[in-house]
């Protein structure tokens, strides 16, 4: 396995250290060899990888510039159109529509940065679930302990990071998609404000809630790459900002005074002791305030479970109505329900966003970040249904993202970062901040990573 | 706000009718329940009605008709 960041190895292959191809090759090789025990990636894109790296070579030799990644092996969500190959979402349903014609926008962006595109990786169905237990491509298991999942859906893009396949990934995050793996499965994580990044290219799920991001093994990776993938894009209606980078500023505020709230009620509620001793650690090495109320929460994240179903459920309506029975049985009864609301349940649920999307612009007016738990456990085991969550018996794959909805809901910008525990199953923590202040949170888990606090831990060792 | 009647009906529903509920909605909508279906489905709806109660009672009576483009 390979533990080297993105940045390394394009810096590696543009002083003539290595070369593309043969940190393409070696990445190729990386998932021929373990692919079969994770079941992250669902398909791999060896000729355009290797292509591609040629190409950059070919640029170093003849005295080209080349991007800011070159070099750098990168994988997306199966969500992702690639030029060429049909965009499955985890589904099987869709493994007869026709292939992309073009690369979504955040894979173009990358490339034209140097990234090199290897492969595709595992999902929930359709991004409805927190698990990756997919029922056409099986679980995607959790580099640190292969009896448990990777968390989802994004699951295959935070066990390819976190088992030292590539260093860098897309995923996408309409509920918790992107922190709920990011935190099982060890790997920084960032689901940047509703509307940055373009979503071009992305299979939809819930228009009103869908996000992309990236995962990496640390921070400066996280957010080249998100710097990288920023700007407007015509063909994204919501995607209109001027990019705002990061990378320059990260370290100023960093070492700036940050006014940092631990969030209470809602937020507080169920986790598993070693969630909220996490939380503690992190909350320490911040100087967080304790017990920040963030009002209405609870209702919010109803409101996300409501609007998810009932838009994913429209999007659905006509292949539910013809191939109900091709769906995966878990993702087919929620979306089939979610269908069968009254049109009046999403509009509700539209309606309270601004008025919880007020509430905490409230209390950022006091806060430069929240603190709150990313997964309500470290990662349940793989076919496990139920789980404990205050003091009942609840479904994971439904509750596993009970503290990220609210967040998405009201699309504020979140980076997970991994607590530091090598030997122990990850545990992530979401680092909030104020809509459009990414920087904030990508500065708070800068210092937390420098500090040691936080930390993408290596899994074991196997033979 | 005012709720709508067809909203208003749902969240009125007790766990017991929302069986009924699916199977009618699923008729107009010309949507097939399969049988191996319908269990999971109406224990998903029985639990966004459930769902939909918390956040429609917070709600407040003078919420605008038009709503909101929402920005973040």
């Amino acid at each position: 396995m390979s533990f080297r960041s993105a940045a390394a190895i394009a810096a590696d292959v543009r002083d003539g250290a290595t070369t593309a191809r043969a940190e393409t090759e070696a990445a190729l090789a990386r998932i021929a060899a373990a692919n079969g025990a994770l079941n992250a990636f669902t398909a791999v894109f060896a000729g355009r990888a290797l292509a591609q790296a040629d190409a950059i070579d070919a640029d170093l030799a003849a005295g080209r510039a080349v991007g800011p990644l070159a070099g750098a092996p990168f994988a997306v969500k199966n969500l992702f159109d690639v030029a060429g190959v049909t965009t499955l979402a985890g589904s099987k349903i869709r493994r007869d529509a026709s292939p992309a014609a073009r690369d979504a926008t955040a894979i173009q962006r990358l490339t034209a940065a140097g990234a090199v595109l290897v492969g595709a990786l595992n999902m929930d169905e359709f991004a409805y679930g927190f698990v990756t237990e997919n029922a056409h491509d099986g679980p995607t298991r959790n580099p640190h302990d292969l009896t448990r999942i990777a968390g989802g859906s994004s699951g295959g893009s935070a066990a390819a990071v976190a088992a030292g396949l590539v260093p860098l990934t897309l995923g996408s995050d309409t509920n918790g998609s992107i922190r709920i793996p990011a935190s099982l499965c060890g790997v920084f994580g960032l689901k940047p404000t509703l509307g940055r990044l373009s979503r071009q290219g992305a299979f939809p799920f819930v228009e009103s809630l869908d996000h992309i991001g990236p995962f990496a093994r640390s921070v400066a990776d996280l957010t080249l790459a998100y710097d990288l993938m920023q700007g407007p894009d015509p063909l994204d209606p919501l995607c209109r900002r001027p990019a705002e980078p990061a990378a320059p500023r990260l370290q100023a505020i960093a070492d700036a005074p940050l006014r940092v709230g631990m969030l209470g009620g809602w937020f507080a509620q169920g986790a598993f002791p070693e969630v909220l001793e996490a939380l503690e650690i992190i909350a320490d090495a911040l100087q967080a305030r304790r017990g920040v109320e963030l009002p209405g929460a609870e209702q919010a994240r109803a409101a996300a479970f409501c609007l998810t179903a009932a838009e994913g459920g429209e999007l659905h309506l006509e292949d539910l109505k013809a191939r109900a029975l091709d769906y995966d049985p878990a993702v087919r009864d929620r979306l089939l329900a979610g269908a069968l609301l009254p049109h009046g349940v999403a509009e509700a649920a539209r309606r309270y966003r601004p008025i919880f999307r007020d509430a905490a612009a409230k209390v950022f007016e006091d806060f430069d970040i929240l603190l709150a738990p990313a997964s309500v456990c470290p990662a349940p085991g793989v076919g496990q249904a139920t789980m404990e969550m205050g003091g009942q018996e609840v479904s994971v794959r439904k509750n596993l993202g009970a503290y990220t909805q609210p967040i998405s809901y009201i699309g504020l910008p979140v980076v997970t970062v991994p607590l530091n525990r090598p030997g122990k199953l990850p545990i992530g923590v979401q680092v909030i901040a104020p809509a459009w202040r990414e920087d904030l949170a990508l500065a708070a888990a800068l210092r937390l990573e420098q500090a040691g606090v936080v930390a993408a831990h290596r899994p074991p060792e196997r033979p | 706000m005012a709720v709508d009647p067809a909203l208003s009906a749902f969240l009125a529903l007790p766990d017991d009718a929302v069986a009924a509920y699916a199977d009618a909605r699923a008729e107009g909508l010309g949507l097939p329940l399969p049988q191996a279906c319908r269990p999971g489905v109406i224990d998903n709806l029985t639990l966004l009605r459930r769902q939909a109660e918390t956040f429609v009672a917070a709600l407040p009576a003078s919420a605008a008709d038009e709503i909101e483009a929402f920005a973040p």
